[in-house]
């Protein structure tokens, strides 16, 4: 029984580290190279977030951010601290305020996608020209980040289910 | 949540956030643009992103596989298995098309330029999100990419490195506002430059400023690099021009142009390492 209390939250968070990986190869290269507006890495933080909290939270938002710094031409870095930060706000949020359900995930994620989609409209937009950026936010970073929120789903129940499985 | 932000972990999670700004600023100011952290993430998931590229290809195969047998099957079930093999080799006879295509317009380049040294690179990632059309290929320092090579596809511009680590490189298409390139119309040979702006960029073009009122570009007209600056060679064509408009601002003219090879569907590339007139 201890031996289970001890191996099960670092099986369970090497199966996380998996996850994010393949769904960060999954994002820059299968959907990016497509031109496909999906940030899946999103979803996966905030679900993981929803049950690891805060601090493991903050880890698993650096791991999520750093996956997505690899391809994108913003600031070196910058969705590592920003991922960082909202991955341990959504832990904060879920631990001592919401319950974890579905709907409150689905609110968080929202906020944390449109909190990259703005980050990521100012540091690689606005910061360059100004002209026509409300445009690119409006038909490009805007629907990415409802569509990746729409996601959730997605990752919340098998994160759920092994979370329940492996605590 | 009091107790959260006394606790030892909050102390260590704002270690590692400042230890994260600090590496950002050593991206900032560092030649490379790339942090220690970033570029060691990069090398450690270098062979996982190329297995999938490899995977997306196959993926890609199997689709287009997959329409022309069913096709096919239709007409002769029972040479099912002669017409898989006659597909795959059509798969495979399509990708040596394909890649002959790219090697033969190489090829014109570098009899033409025989002093132009290239590096042949592969795109493996892109940030969907990105208007400008940024990649990373799979060349970096360790094969001689450096920043400011220009990168192009057969005689076409694309873009240029503007962050490179061991392993890979970031390259910004002429689409990015970061990016301008002297040129000039090859009939006129009137001199000017690229400036890439939002709205262009979201429709795939880019502008040429720097036209007199009076200026005789007209649509189709030719535009390449005109070498002017040391960083891009003379003679890469960026693209055609498709209108010329007059300014409301001042007593210039500016062309829209269509880039001849869109950035954002390029798959093999080549960066141009070294040229003659090259900014030492």
């Amino acid at each position: 029984m201890r031996t289970k209390e001890r191996i099960y939250p670092v099986f369970r968070r090497v199966i996380y580290i998996a996850l994010f990986v393949l769904t960060g190869v999954v994002q820059n290269t299968l959907l990016g190279m497509r031109g496909s507006i999906l940030l899946p890495l999103i979803p996966l933080t905030v679900a993981v977030c929803v049950f690891e909290h805060e601090y493991a939270g903050f880890f698993f938002g650096l791991l999520g951010g750093a996956l997505y710094d690899l391809a994108s031409p913003a600031a070196d870095g910058i969705y590592a601290i920003v991922f960082a930060v909202l991955g341990c706000a959504a832990g904060l949020v879920m631990h001592y305020l919401f319950r974890g359900t579905l709907l409150s995930a689905f609110l968080l994620t929202l906020i944390f996608a449109l909190c990259t989609a703005l980050t990521g409209f100012i540091f690689m937009v606005l910061a360059k020209d100004r002209s026509g950026a409300f445009a690119v936010f409006r038909t490009t970073f805007l629907p990415g980040a409802v569509c990746s929120s729409l996601l959730l789903p997605v990752f919340y129940y098998p994160i759920r289910l092994l979370d329940q499985k492996l605590r | 949540m009091q107790n959260y932000f006394r606790s030892i972990k909050f102390k260590y999670t704002l270690c590692v956030l400042a230890v994260l700004l600090l590496g950002l600023f050593v991206a900032a100011v560092s030649s490379g643009g790339t942090s220690p952290f970033s570029s060691a993430l990069n090398f450690v998931l270098s062979p996982l992103n190329r297995a999938a590229e490899h995977i997306s290809e196959t993926v890609s195969d199997f689709r287009a596989g997959f329409r022309s047998s069913s096709r096919y099957l239709e007409e002769i079930e029972s040479l099912q298995a002669e017409l898989d093999e006659y597909r795959e080799q059509m798969v495979d006879y399509e990708k040596l098309q394909q890649k002959l295509a790219s090697y033969e317009e190489f090829l014109g380049v570098k009899s033409e330029h025989s002093d132009f040294v290239f590096e042949p690179a592969a795109v493996i990632m892109r940030d969907g999100m990105d208007v400008y059309a940024s990649f990373t290929i799979n060349k970096g320092t360790q094969d001689g990419i450096d920043v400011n090579m220009p990168v192009i596809y057969g005689k076409n511009l694309i873009g240029v490195v503007r962050e490179v680590s061991l392993t890979s490189a970031v390259v910004y298409t002429v689409f990015h506002p970061d990016v301008s390139v002297s040129a000039y119309e090859t009939r006129t040979r009137e001199d000017c430059y690229t400036e890439a702006q939002n709205s262009f960029s979201l429709e795939g073009t880019l502008k040429l400023m720097g036209l007199a009122r009076t200026t005789p570009v007209v649509a189709g007209g030719i535009v390449c690099t005109s070498g002017i600056g040391g960083i891009y060679p003379r003679d890469l064509i960026i693209g055609t021009v498709t209108q010329v408009v007059n300014s409301e601002s001042d007593i210039s003219a500016y062309a829209v142009i269509k880039p001849a090879m869109d950035p954002r569907t390029a798959v093999d590339v080549f960066v141009i390492t070294d040229f003659e007139d090259k900014a030492r």
